[in-house]
This record gives structure tokens, C-alpha cells and sequence, in this order.
């Protein structure tokens, strides 16, 4: 008996041990919640130097506004409004009941963009490969919608639309169609440019946060593409259009574009989404999402912003009242 | 998940039944050598800094298996232990499920000898132990940050107090085990868990432990405190019951809090 007292006693006192030593959870209150949030962004977001963004000043006028007899969508509506003051689609605060984005990056523009032009008037007759959509214009231009880099898809298929369009005898060349593809993954971008680099390609420089200083960050480390060399290959023109819609890994992808000679980009500004989304949970379990680091050209332009086009191109209303794609038939020119 | 679990249970088993067989070889070593093969539950705490500021718990299975060779004078252990399991809290609602998936693997070399005998009952081993363990967490509700690591490999001082006690009519022998990891080469997550997706040539396995420093136990505190009683079966094969603690608080950019209390039963094969 003195045995097991014994070691039930030792077993307790471990136990004890542990609840002495390891934190409590944070308090879930509404004052609690926007403490950490604003602590959260303070200590990790990436732009505020670039957005000349007073971060403590946001903190005085919010703060008051904040007491813990607010009601939880009370909360989240304040906590969105002053998140929206970072202008940054990557910049979610994510509730449950409720997400929040702030989209005035395209809401503010013109779309540029008319899927049911392109459907009835440019794609009819296409090929779908994996997420790739896929046609012929005029007989000898190439043309690819791809509507979400969130959508992968694999070498295998990238083979099958680029051997389709090597074997066209005078090929001009291809329309790449990004416009409205709100990102993903940019590993669909970079698989992409593997098929088109004729050398190691420097993409674009990222510096990430290393420290909770608004300037604290790494050294910034170069995305350079190798070229594929047992692939399929395409080395003709290439023509990417563009949207305000353009976000996040498709704003990354046309960056990567401005590096490669043999593509111009046509349309409208990218939406941007320069910062590389990074995540945290609040002590009442909702979530903020926002950008972690800065990605610049080569020659030192952030992206943050958006990519310029090379060649601005709005959709006319004529045209898109005569069922035409203004960017389109530009790019066709461009061959 | 199920199909590991019912093979590793269906081993487990068929090797108590068939312990219990006279027939079974015995070993001629003037040593004692064993396979573990053990399972468990786990009951996890943890406060991760890297994840948010809120407790999360929760319980999984651990399965284990081994290898001890022991003498008079000397106890020999190696062990492999994984643990699978879902941590949550109780601020968790099906709108906002907080939960983190952690994978949890320890690979643990315990050499000890006996320094201290008294009445051939009660006897202390010392020695040292070296401890591998990995961590991996995944907290989907972080999207690019989700994936959350500890990782230490560590050596420092183990003991280990033997009674043995006739229960049963059989000698069976009740255990209390310590181990102090003083030095440790440990690696967590950059700062905000990044991961870079932006780098073509990123290789997140290759970027584990690019971030990792030699440590002592200012930055890696980590103590591991077992309960045991072992029963001999026929063939000087032997059922093991025991209850360990192992808890570890890690400091980088941030620090992490983990306990884990395993309660298990392991067949140990002479051989």
C-alpha cells in the first residue's frame, strides 16, 4: 500500500509540475482578441514601410472603439475595417461566420474581362487539358485559359497542350490567358516557365520577416528558374494578358513574365498580392491572414501593387457590345 | 491509419499468446535480451507560441517497439515510439474548428549501470541517455503557416530505481525512471512559420533544419519520468505496464510547451 502511495504521489507531483510550468490559454475576450490581432499584424506584416502605414496611429484610433461587452460580429466588423486600412487582398481576418477581404484592388477598376465573349466568340471548339482550356485562333495562333493557379496540373498535361501547338505548321504564336485567375500556388507558374527558359532565369528577389521590427527582415534570396531540359519546349512569342484580377501567384507570375524577352504582357495592371500569405490564430479562435514578405523585380520594382503591363489594353464597350475581346485581337496583332 | 493499427494490434497480440507456449525457445545468453513491442495511449498538452496563445489537447495512439538487453550490472534500451494525435481546445465550434494534427516521433538510447544494490530488492541504475525526437503539427487553419515542428536531439543523464516485488507468486519488478537531456541540438520554424513558396527551388524537407543551434537546457528544458511494472510471463518473456511523462519546453523566435502522459502495455520477447 505504501508502495503505491508512493508512486501515485510522484505521478501527481509531475502532473502538478506541468500545470505550473505551461501557459494558460489567452483570454477570448473582444479586448484580449484585438490586442493580439493588432500585436499580430504589428510584429509580422511586411509592408508598412512601403504603404507608409502609421501602424500605432491605427492602434489609437481603434482601441478605443474595442470593449468586451461588444458582440462577436461587432468585433470582426471593427477588426475588418481596420484591417482594410492595409489595402492587401492577402490580408484576411477569418471568423467562421464570416470571412473578411478587402477587394477594392479590382472593385475599382474596370473588369477587362467578359468569360462569355471568350466562351461563345474565342473557345468555342476548344480542348480541355486538366485546368488548361485551349484553342486555335485564325487558324495559326495559339490560345490557353488558365483560370486559377490553385488548379495544378501536371507536367504530363503541360506536354500535351505545348506538343499540340509545336505541331502546328506557321505557328505565330500563343495567347497565355491569365485575366481573372485570383492565384495559388506559383509552383504552377514556375512549371510553366521551366518550358520556356532557355537559361537560368532570375525571376524576382523576396526578402521575408525575420523578426518582429516593421524593417526586420532577411537577406533577399533570388527565384531563379532552371530550364527544363527532358521536357516538352516551346520557344516562340508568348503573349500574357492581364486584369486587375490578376492576384496573388498570378500577380508572381506575371513578374516572372517581365524576365523573359520572348513574352509580352498585354492588358490591363495585375491586382498584385506581393507578399507571401502567412498565418496566425487568435486567442478566440479566429484566424488573420496577411502578407509576410516583399517581392521585387530585379530592377527593384515591388509588386506589391501590381505588375504594369507592357502594353496597356482596356476592353472597349463597342467591342464587348459586338461580342469582340479588345485585348485579344491586340495580342493577335502582336504576332 | 485503421489497417496500421489493426496489424500492429494483431502482432501484438499473437506474440502474448503465443509467450505463454513451453515450447517457446529460450534464450542461452547469460544476459537478457528482449523485443519490445508495445502500444499505448497518448494524452497530449501543448502551447505553442508558433500556432497562437491557447492550449490545445487532445489524445492519440502510440505504438512502440524496442530492443533491451539487460545483466546484473547494466540495462540496455533502445526505443522507437511514434504517437498520432488530434489536439483541439475547448474554444473550438464546428465555424471555427481549432485543431492540430501533430505526428510524433521519439527514437530514445538509454544505457545505464547499477551503482547501488540494497537487499538484492532494490537497485539504482545511472547511466546516460541520447533522445531523438521530431514533432511535425499541422494547424490547416494557418494556411501557409501551418506546418509547425520541433525538433531536438539531445543526450543527458538517465537513472533508474528497480524493486522488485513478488506478486502473484512470480518476481515481478516496479520501476521509476528519470531522464535530463542537458545538451541538444534543436531546430523549430522560421519566424511565422514561413515556408518559401515564392523560392522555385524551395525544398521544405532540405529547410527543416537550417534553422537549428546547439542548445542547453535554458532553451530546450525537457524531462522524461516513467512509471512501470513488469510481470514475467513463461519463457522469460515479460508483459511491461507503464505510465511515462514527457514534457519539453523549446525557445527559438518563440517557444513551445508539450507534455505528453503515455500510458502503455508492451510485450517484451526474450530472445
Amino acid at each position: 500500500m505504501k508502495k503505491i502511495f508512493f508512486l501515485l504521489t510522484i505521478a501527481t507531483v509531475l502532473l502538478s509540475c506541468e500545470k505550473a510550468i505551461m501557459p494558460n490559454s489567452e483570454s477570448a475576450d473582444a479586448e484580449k482578441t484585438f490586442e493580439t490581432l493588432w500585436q499580430t499584424i504589428d510584429r509580422g506584416y511586411s509592408f508598412f514601410e512601403y504603404k507608409n502605414i502609421d501602424w500605432n496611429a491605427i492602434y489609437q484610433t481603434y482601441r478605443p472603439q474595442i470593449n468586451n461587452n461588444m458582440t462577436g460580429r461587432e468585433l470582426f466588423n471593427k477588426c475588418s475595417e481596420m484591417l482594410n486600412v492595409l489595402k492587401d487582398g492577402h490580408v484576411n481576418l477569418r471568423a467562421g461566420f464570416s470571412t473578411s477581404y478587402y477587394n477594392d484592388f479590382y472593385l475599382n477598376f474596370p473588369a477587362n474581362f467578359n468569360k462569355e465573349i471568350i466562351d461563345r466568340n474565342y473557345l468555342r471548339g476548344f480542348e480541355v487539358t486538366g485546368p488548361l482550356y485551349h484553342t486555335l485562333l485564325s487558324g495559326n495562333i495559339g490560345y490557353i485559359y488558365y483560370g486559377s493557379f490553385a488548379s495544378p496540373y501536371t507536367e504530363d498535361q503541360l506536354d500535351a497542350v505545348l506538343t499540340r501547338f509545336n505541331s502546328i505548321a506557321g505557328l505565330k504564336g500563343i495567347i497565355f490567358d491569365v485575366r481573372n485567375n485570383p492565384g495559388g500556388n506559383p509552383a504552377n507558374a514556375y512549371r510553366f516557365f521551366e518550358r520556356i527558359a532557355t537559361q537560368n532565369t532570375l525571376l524576382y528577389k523576396t526578402k521575408y520577416k525575420n523578426g518582429p521590427g516593421h524593417n526586420d527582415f532577411t537577406e533577399e534570396q533570388e527565384s531563379i528558374i532552371e530550364p527544363a531540359t527532358d521536357k516538352v519546349k516551346y520557344a516562340g512569342k508568348i503573349v500574357v494578358l492581364t486584369n486587375r484580377k490578376c492576384y496573388s501567384a498570378c500577380n508572381f507570375f506575371v513578374a516572372g513574365c517581365k524576365a523573359f524577352s520572348q513574352i509580352t504582357i498585354v492588358g490591363d495592371q495585375t491586382g498584385g498580392g506581393g507578399g507571401q500569405p502567412t498565418g496566425f490564430e487568435l486567442p478566440n479562435g479566429w484566424s488573420v491572414n496577411f502578407s509576410g514578405s516583399i517581392t521585387s523585380l530585379p530592377n527593384g520594382f515591388i509588386i506589391e501593387n501590381g505588375v504594369l503591363p507592357d502594353i496597356a489594353v482596356s476592353l472597349s464597350p463597342a467591342d464587348e457590345a459586338a461580342g469582340i475581346d479588345t485585348i485579344i485581337e491586340r495580342a493577335k496583332t502582336l504576332f | 491509419m485503421k489497417t496500421i493499427t489493426f496489424i500492429f494490434l494483431a502482432i501484438f497480440f499473437a506474440s502474448v499468446v503465443s509467450a505463454q507456449d513451453s515450447e517457446f525457445p529460450r534464450s542461452k545468453k547469460s544476459d537478457n535480451r528482449y523485443w519490445l513491442l508495445g502500444v499505448g495511449l497518448s494524452i497530449q498538452n501543448m502551447y505553442d507560441e508558433g500556432i497562437s496563445y491557447v492550449r490545445y489537447k487532445g489524445t492519440g495512439i502510440a505504438p512502440s517497439i524496442g530492443l533491451i538487453k539487460s545483466t546484473e550490472k547494466k540495462y540496455c534500451q533502445f526505443l522507437f515510439q511514434p504517437t498520432f494525435n488530434k489536439l483541439t481546445t475547448e474554444r473550438s465550434n464546428e465555424l471555427r474548428p481549432m485543431a492540430v494534427r501533430t505526428t510524433r516521433f521519439v527514437l530514445d538510447y538509454q544505457y545505464l549501470v547499477k551503482v547501488k544494490e540494497w537487499d538484492k530488492k532494490l537497485k539504482l541504475f545511472a547511466g546516460g541517455n541520447a533522445s531523438l525526437l521530431f514533432n511535425l503539427k499541422t494547424a490547416e487553419q494557418l494556411d501557409n503557416s501551418q506546418l509547425v515542428y520541433d525538433y531536438a536531439l539531445s543526450i543527458g543523464p538517465a537513472a533508474k530505481l528497480d524493486k522488485t516485488v513478488r506478486w502473484n507468486k512470480r518476481e515481478c519488478v516496479a520501476a521509476i525512471g528519470l531522464s535530463l537531456p542537458l545538451l541538444s541540438h534543436i531546430a523549430r520554424p522560421y519566424y511565422l512559420n514561413r515556408i518559401e513558396f515564392i523560392d522555385p527551388e524551395n525544398n521544405f524537407l532540405g529547410d527543416l533544419f537550417s534553422n537549428s543551434s546547439v542548445v542547453t537546457v535554458n532553451k530546450n528544458f525537457r524531462i522524461i519520468s516513467g512509471l512501470s511494472f513488469t510481470y514475467p510471463l513463461f519463457n522469460k518473456n515479460e508483459l511491461k505496464l507503464g505510465y511515462t511523462w514527457d514534457f519539453y519546453k523549446m525557445t527559438t523566435i518563440n517557444s513551445v510547451y508539450a507534455a505528453e502522459h503515455l500510458i502503455s502495455i508492451s510485450f517484451l520477447s526474450n530472445y
